[in-house]
């Protein structure tokens, strides 16, 4: 099964820019693959990318919208995408300058991929 | 001991997010040892231990994680430490018992495990082993068999594997480019009534509905729909949601967040920062393109600081 985790993630680190990719246990917020720069917490990216879904998510489902599938937090010196695959997320971490169009298809698949 | 509630890991990993050396850092590496992530538990327990390095409770986990690693030495050294700070430590106590025991060292072997039994006098393993020691004394015999690997699966070191995902509808990758292709409408003037706040932004689009929330979540203009009372909670969620993004865009290093575009079923919407602690929460149908999500945020967040500035 971590072959099939490494293999997701495969498609998300080579988008130009992408500074981590990880599998994230959305339940408990901790990494259960991950592949960083070296100057990435992947522990704490995991659990705040984790906490940020759920509590949108929350949003969503009171609104009335139906399920998250996505969210694309955008900052000023990155951004931090997270896709729904289940019982995980897929969740990236990007350059401001990173390809972001291909980086969410590309996290999209992978979320379709282990859904 | 139970496998931790998955609720209370992913709080403990949040607060060592926040603070490494939150003191649940050793619940949290105990619960990576228990996925059976020894890597993400040294790591988790290294870092916290940088912040209290007299955390005895945290040497203990370190000592556990190296001797299921098989790095006995690194152990021992460990616990040398955790005995240093606390010198009845049961675990420390019968740890180094096992070790002197193996080195064959039977009065050192039975100081430690009669410190560890005078704790824990019903632990089998430290009773077993306190007898091993008689019987050599006894018997002079030859060298005792291994301990340490039943220390290391003390009843509790579970193997949990990571989760694997339930059966649900594959994500639809969106494909729509980022762009600004449509002309949001012109702000022409500022409603009184907060409830048609965005009204300028309905034209028969994919614009759904707008709502803008002050720094605790409460509703200050806008709607999502004719139910107001889900306005409310929709608006306290969002409040929440927003110092969420905030904090993790500081605490991940990327800076001052300027928004988060969303994808659910049935929506795109678009959640962002506005002057003084308030947050803005535009929707759209699901088949909205990102750009014209994006464009309209932006006309959206201009209504809401002209609002905001005229109730000055």
């Amino acid at each position: 099964m971590t072959e099939a985790y490494e293999r997701a993630l495969e498609s998300i680190l080579r988008v130009d820019g992408v500074r981590a990719a990880i599998l994230v246990d959305a339940a408990m917020g901790v990494p259960v693959v991950m592949e960083t720069d070296p100057d990435v917490d992947g522990d704490a990216a995991a659990a705040l990318a984790a906490e940020l879904f759920r509590r949108t998510a929350r949003g969503a489902e009171l609104a009335g919208t139906g399920e998250l599938r996505t969210l694309q937090l955008a900052a000023s010196e990155g951004h931090l995408l997270v896709a729904g695959a289940g019982d995980l997320l897929v969740v990236a971490l990007a350059a401001p300058d990173a390809q972001l169009a291909l980086l969410r298809v590309e996290a999209g698949r992978a979320a379709g991929a282990l859904a | 001991m139970t496998k931790p509630a998955p609720a209370d890991v992913q709080r403990w990993s949040l607060e060592v997010a926040r603070d490494p050396g939150a003191p649940t850092f050793v619940n949290l590496a105990d619960a990576y040892r228990r996925q059976g992530n020894l890597e993400g538990a040294l790591r988790v327990c290294m870092r916290g231990l940088e912040r209290r390095p007299d955390h005895a409770g945290a040497h203990a986990l370190l000592a556990r994680l190296y001797l299921e690693r098989g790095e006995r030495e690194k152990a021992f050294d460990e616990w040398g430490v955790v005995l240093r700070l606390d010198p009845a430590h049961f675990e420390a106590n019968r740890g180094m018992g096992f070790v002197r025991l193996e080195r064959g060292d039977l009065p050192g072997a039975r100081a430690y495990l009669e410190r560890a039994a005078a704790r824990r006098p019903a632990d089998p393993l430290t009773r077993e082993a306190l007898e091993l020691v008689e019987r050599k004394a006894a018997a002079q015999a030859p060298p005792s068999p291994p301990l340490l690997g039943h220390q290391a699966a003390d009843g509790d070191s579970a193997g949990g594997s990571a989760s694997a995902g339930a059966a649900r509808a594959p994500v639809a990758p969106s494909t729509s480019a980022p762009g600004r292709p449509a002309h949001a409408p012109p702000v022409r003037e500022i409603p009184t009534d907060p409830a048609r706040l965005f009204e300028a932004l309905r034209g028969g689009g994919p614009f759904s509905g707008a709502l803008l929330v002050d720094g605790s979540g409460f509703v200050i203009g806008g709607d999502l729909g004719p139910d107001a009372a889900q306005a409310e909670a929709v608006g306290a969620a969002l409040g929440g949601a927003a110092a969420e993004a905030e904090r993790a865009a500081a605490m991940l290093g990327l800076g001052e967040w300027s928004g988060v575009l969303l994808h659910t079923d049935n929506a795109a919407a678009h959640l962002g920062p506005v002057e003084g602690g308030h947050a803005l929460m535009i929707a759209a149908r699901a088949n909205a393109p990102t750009g014209w999500v994006l464009h309209t945020a932006d006309a959206a967040a201009g209504i809401a600081r002209a609002f905001l500035g005229a109730g000055r």
